[in-house]
């Protein structure tokens, strides 16, 4: 059965007002959509989760900041898009940290090497491969070709809601992933040398 | 025919595709909840009390540090009023 879409201008009006109900509406309506964007850019469920409970808190402070410019979810999106990104850089920081202060392991004094967390869960086991190769490219694209990228590949957003999310208009983003596309080929064609 | 690298980078190019969608778990809200009503909690701890203390006391730093500085203007101004009145009085550095 599929399930009725809210209305998003009473939610919003509820939510404004500290209805905790209509953030659970809101968050049951949108719940899947924020965890796979968050998904595609950190790989990794615990981590998805972290995001989209961070995001439906920033939402519910923040709903009166929502000028009802784009859709309700268009504006999620982004905030995801965001808070994925912070999220990225804070894990980024902490390794870093880590690595510094356990560089060595305490027992034997020999160097660590940290394993690679990619563990996406709508990723099957046979392209698992494949495909963190392709993420890694990802991750060297320049932000908005990544961006654009994972919308309408990664989330196979249409054109119209991947340009809204990015407030870019569809020309631009055709040839944003145009330009993604030539820098993922020419990315995974180094790989290909050093394998 | 396409060389084999250029297959291998379209097969990667193309896993995108092959990505499933995952559902999130209903459970998620409770921690949302959760994380909600210990914000209003850790407002709600510091009282207004605290605060116009705090306000008071900084107000207090300024208002001393305010002083101690035009205090400490005031006396290099007299003592150098004092050296100038020295000098003058008792011409100490003329040669007669």
């Amino acid at each position: 059965m599929t399930q009725l879409q809210p209305d998003y201008t009473l939610l919003t009006a509820q939510i404004s007002k500290g209805d905790e109900h209509a953030l659970e509406k809101l968050f049951l309506s949108l719940k899947d959509s924020v965890f796979n964007v968050a998904l595609g850019y950190v790989r990794n469920t615990e981590d998805a989760e972290e995001i989209l409970q961070d995001v439906f808190v920033e939402v519910f402070h923040s709903i009166s900041t929502f000028k009802g410019d784009s859709s309700l979810k268009t504006w999620i999106t982004r905030i995801t898009i965001n808070k994925s990104l912070d999220y990225i850089k804070f894990k980024k920081r902490k390794k870093r940290f880590a690595f510094v202060t356990s560089i060595f392991s305490k027992e034997t004094g020999e160097v660590r090497i940290q394993g690679s967390d990619f563990n996406h869960p709508g990723v099957v086991m046979e392209n698992k491969e494949k495909s963190q190769y392709l993420f890694e490219a990802i991750d060297k694209l320049p932000e908005k070709q990544r961006d654009a990228f994972m919308l309408l590949k990664i989330e196979q957003m249409s054109q119209r809601e991947a340009a809204e999310i990015l407030e870019i208009n569809e020309k631009a983003l055709e040839s944003l992933m145009q330009r993604a596309k030539e820098n993922l080929r020419k990315l995974l064609s180094d790989v290909y040398e050093e394998l | 025919m396409k060389p084999v690298k250029e297959i291998w980078i379209e097969e990667i190019l193309n896993s995108a595709e092959n990505i499933q969608r995952v559902d999130a778990s209903e459970r998620l809200f409770a921690g949302i909840q959760s994380r909600l009503h210990s914000k209003v909690r850790q407002i709600e701890m510091v009282p207004a009390r605290t605060v116009w203390l705090a306000a008071a006391s900084i107000a207090l730093l300024f208002a001393l540090n305010f002083a101690a500085l035009t205090y400490s203007a005031q006396q290099k101004q007299t003592a150098s009023h004092s050296t100038a009145l020295t000098e003058n009085s008792f011409d100490i550095y003329s040669n007669s």
